[in-house]
This record gives C-alpha cells, structure tokens and sequence, in this order.
C-alpha cells in the first residue's frame, strides 16, 4: 500500500481513538454518522495532549505506542456503555428519506466531490502547509516527540512555534503510519474534517429542527464551506480543522431548546478544547461564543446561566493551559506572540480595511453565501436563538480588523492571504444561526412540537 | 415552510454552481490529473522550488548537514522553509534568514549545498553531483 494512501487512511483511525467521547450519555441521541464525526475529532483532541505528555516524558513516539492507551480507553467506554440500560436521551426518531432529504443529500455529496477533486489536484493546498504546518509533523515524526529543540531553534520562527500542537501532532502520527509525508496527497486529509463536520451539523441541529429543515441547513452549510475552503486554499493547514471545533461546538449551543435548564454541555466543552488546540484565534472565538450563550440564556431567563457556562470555559482553559504547561516545561517562551504592541494601533489601516473585508469574504461565491444567511436573518426578525452564533461571527471579524490594526504596515496584503480563511468560522455560525431562526415557528421538534 | 426550506435547498445548489462553473471552463485534461508537486495550482514559483528539493533530497544522505543557495535572498528563504520538511532527517545549516545573509555558525560548512537554478555555484571546496530541472546540488569534498 502507497504511503499516501496510508497516511489518508490513519486519520480513519482516529475515530476508534476518540471513540471514548462518542459514548458519552449527552450525545447518545445523536445518529451513529455524527458519533462517528465526533469520535474523529475527538481522537484528534486526545491524541494531542498524549503527544504533549509523552513528549515531557520523553517516551518516543510510535503508532503503537499512541494509539493503545486510547484504544483501551476507548473499550473501556464502550464496556461502560453498555451496561447501561438505556441512554440517557432518547434517540432521534428515524422518519426515512425524502424528496428534501435527498436533496440535500445530493448537495452535500457535490460539496464533498468537489473539495476532494480540488484538493487531489492541487488547487486548494495552502502554502502554510509546505512552510510549516507539514514541516512541523514530518519533523515531529522525525524526532518521535514534539521536537521542542526545532520549536527553539531562531530560524524556525517563521513556523510560528508558539502555534498549538494539536494539526501537526495528527499529521505526525498519520506520517509515523506511512512512514513518509507524502507531500502531494497529503493535503486530501483536509476534506475528512468537513466530512466528519457534516453528520454532526445535521445531527445536532435535528435536536431543534425537523428533518428536512436540519437537512436543508446542513446542504448550505456544505455548499458554502466546501467552496470556501478551496477558494481559500485551506488544503493541508488548520483551518478544516479549525472549522470542524468552533462549527461542533456552535452548532450544540444553538440547538439547546429554550427555556429549559441547559443540557450537557460535554459536547460543546469538547470541541472548543480542540479548537485552542488548533489555532491561537480560537480562544477569542471562544470568549465571544460563551458571550452569546451567556447573552441568550440570560433573555430567555434560563436558570444558573452562569454556572452552566463554566465547563464551556474550564474544558478549553485545561487543553490551553496544557500547551502553555507544555512550553513552560520545555523552556519554550510561554504563550502567543502579538502583531506588535498592544493597542498600538494606526487607525490610518481603517480604510484599507473598510476596502479590503468585503472583497476578501466572497467566500469563492461573490459573498452569496453569507449575503443569503444574513437575508434569512433579516426576513426572520427573531435574533435571539442565534446569539452564540452571531456573537462568535461579528465579534470574530471584529478581533479581526482590530488585530490588522496593529500591523506596522498597510494591512491590505495580509488582509488577502489571511481572511478569505480566518474568517470561515463566522461564515459557519452565521448559516447555522441563520438556520435556527429562520425556521423558528415553522419546522417540528422531533417530539412533535413547533419549534 | 415548503418556501423557506426551498430557499435554504436552492441557495445549496446555487453556492455550488460557482466552483462548477470555474470546473467547466477549464479544458478536459486540466480537470483531473496527478499533480507533481502540492502547489500545481497555487503558486508555480513555489511548486518549482518544491519540485527542485524534493528531487534534490535523494542526494543528501540522513543525518548530513545541508544548506540551500539562491540568487535571490527572498527565494532563499523559501527554500530553506520548504526544505526543512522535506529533509526532515537532515540538518539545516542557513546562510540567510528573513532577507538578511547570516555567518555560518562557527564556521560550520554544509555537508551538501542544494543551489537553485546553479545561479550561486560554491566556491573551492565543493563538487557537483547532481543536476537537477536546472538547479545544483553540491557535496563537499574531503572528510565529512
């Protein structure tokens, strides 16, 4: 077997790994496409902090060796589930497929044909993944640890080495799999996340929505992030990834139900840890989603609003913390670098940035993938249910242009290499919040009810 | 609800008639093929310079130190980036970084020199040993 079609085929295994996570009795009403998302990227979120404990051990790397422990753990979950007599949440009636079922299934398999075909053909392959995001795993899979003597090393600063480990790490092990970084396939790998992320959508906004209205949402959603990530040329670095964490999480927020005490918030929790795993934008992301749940829970008078918020804080505050332990133990400078000092702003950027933002998000459909959510929004005139999303989206734009208001330089160049990227995380919640509302008072729960 | 769930169904398809249209418009044998390198289609500067390394990489034995030479300091430091995963079992010796030439550490001479396009051949001290696509690459010679 080539060692590319290893390496894709090692990221299969990343679902048994996770496997733990999908047990967990908070999702057990989820169907078995969308546990098996959350498994694949929960494997991601374990293997990381082995990666990160075992390299301060200095027990070298080896598929083996990583993958056992999550595979007992994962057993052992199974082992508890099943004694369990029934799961804690019913699961999702099953209504069989229909014309808008299919559909929207049809979608969403163009959407997935055309990431891969743009991936294998090298057309969306980011230029970050040869610089450092595929420099760092084949290293790291060098060295059987995280190579922390490289991450110090004063010509590897362009690899941005405070970044979190949680991508090369996967890819590492995928490479210690293959033996190789095949570096032409490799970038295909990006098109498991949206494929993971897509069951999952679907699964969790079925908590809220009826079948063909969750379905409908999760064709767009598809549809708009398949074409954005290869007009972003999003291939081979963080940002499927990146997407998969803050979509997962913004998607279980959005599907609580109102006006009752908030559920789990396991799921949610979860994801944002793989997502400050995964990027250093994820930890604003996170402040403005917690803000939005905050914000809506509090206008719809749910009770301990504050106190259900704290794992949406504590879960992702552990897997930072574990990095930034990680970096202090290592003698790494701890924590992330700024675009220069704090609130030195040049305020003249602000028109290259009133220039620049509306061009860089066209989203590779002439900005009609968000211009059609936000007429959704605008026609539904009920904002409420999609607070967490929509306070992630602006506030995360609005983290944007701050931050490119510290460049030193005009910003415009950077605005166009970085946007059309960073940006897809807002595009995410604002389809998915748009979703919600606009079919408020028009789909059925699954037990029936208008929503 | 028929309306607006054909609002959320129609927009899908109308998205995906965007990168459909960009497919359709290229000739058949650029719509699917093998890729040679990872940038085939994003940055031909960068998949020359992939190219030349990966090629090159089957010169420098595990473990050999190796430095990367270009006329220009800026595609230098394009090299050195691509090349440090491309040979991840060997190690780098740069003679610039971010633009700007460096002194080679204590004096430390690189076991192999990987020269784009030959254009700053090495002084005394160095043999060819393989062409590759245009470009060099060098071994030094007397004991390792």
């Amino acid at each position: 077997m080539s060692p590319a079609v290893v390496y894709l085929l090692s990221h299969v295994l990343l679902v048994p790994l996770g496997a733990a996570a999908a047990f967990h009795p908070s999702v057990r009403d989820l169907p078995v496409a969308a546990r098996c998302g959350l498994a694949f990227g929960s494997g991601a979120v374990f293997l990381t902090i082995e990666g990160l404990l075992t390299s301060l051990a200095g027990l070298p790397w080896s598929v083996a060796s990583l993958a056992a422990p999550l595979l007992a753990l994962s057993a052992v979950s199974v082992l508890v589930a099943g004694r369990r007599r029934a799961p804690a949440v019913p699961p999702l009636p099953h209504s069989g497929w229909r014309p808008a079922t299919i559909l929207a299934g049809a979608a969403v398999l163009l959407a997935l044909v055309h990431l891969s075909l743009s991936l294998a053909t090298a057309r969306a392959t980011s230029v970050d993944f040869l610089f450092f995001w595929g420099v760092k795993a084949a290293r790291f899979a060098e060295a059987k640890m995280i190579h922390t003597e490289l991450l110090a090393w004063p010509y590897f600063a362009h690899a941005v080495p405070d970044y979190p480990p949680l991508v090369p790490v996967t890819e590492a092990f995928s490479v210690l799999a293959a033996g190789e970084m095949p570096w032409r396939r490799a970038p295909i790998a990006s098109m498991f996340w949206l494929a993971a992320a897509l069951p999952l959508v679907y699964g969790l906004l079925r908590r809220r929505l009826d079948k063909d209205a969750a379905a409908g949402v999760t064709a767009f959603w598809g549809a708009a992030l398949s074409t954005s990530l290869v007009h972003s040329y999003s291939g081979g670095n963080a940002e499927a990834p990146l997407l998969f964490f803050e979509t997962v999480a913004g998607a279980a927020l959005l599907a609580e139900e109102e006006r009752e005490r908030a559920p789990s918030r396991f799921l949610p929790a979860l994801a944002m840890a793989g997502a400050v795993l995964t990027k250093v934008e994820a930890v604003p992301a996170l402040l403005f989603l917690v803000a939005g749940t905050l914000l809506r829970d509090r206008l719809e008078r749910r009770p301990a609003v504050f106190r259900e918020a704290l794992p949406l804080i504590v879960f992702p505050a552990l897997a930072l913390g574990s990095w930034f332990a990680f970096q202090w133990l290592s003698g790494l400078r701890v924590g992330y670098r700024g675009h220069g000092p704090f609130f030195a702003i040049t305020f003249a950027h602000l028109g290259s940035i009133a220039k620049e933002f509306p061009r860089q998000l066209n989203a590779g459909t002439f900005g009609l993938s968000w211009i059609l959510p936000l007429a959704f929004l605008a026609t539904s005139r009920q904002f409420r249910a999609a607070l967490p999303g929509l306070a992630l989206a602006v506030g995360l734009l609005g983290f944007l242009a701050f931050d490119y208001l510290h460049d030193v330089t005009d910003p415009a160049v950077r605005i166009g290499w970085t946007l059309p990227r960073v940006s897809q995380p807002a595009l995410s919640l604002t389809i998915l919040g748009a979703g919600i509302v606009f079919f408020s008072g028009q789909s059925r729960r699954p037990d029936g009810r208008v929503v | 609800m028929v309306r607006r769930l054909a609002a959320f169904l129609g927009g899908a398809f109308l998205l995906l008639l965007f990168p459909y249209v960009r497919w359709a418009k290229l000739p058949f044998e650029q719509r699917v093929f093998v890729p040679q390198t990872p940038m085939d289609r994003t940055s031909g500067q960068y998949a020359e310079e992939w190219l030349f390394l990966r090629l090159a990489s089957g010169s420098v034995p595990r473990g050999a130190t190796y430095g990367v030479r270009a006329a220009h300091l800026r595609r230098e430091m394009s090299l050195h980036m691509i090349a440090l995963g491309l040979l991840p079992a060997s190690r780098p010796i740069p003679a610039s970084y971010w633009d700007q030439p460096l002194d080679e550490p204590s004096g430390e001479r690189p076991a192999f020199l990987l020269v784009f396009r030959c254009e700053r051949p090495p002084g005394e001290g160095y043999r060819l040993v393989q062409g590759v696509l245009g470009s060099c690459v060098y071994a030094r010679e007397g004991p390792p």
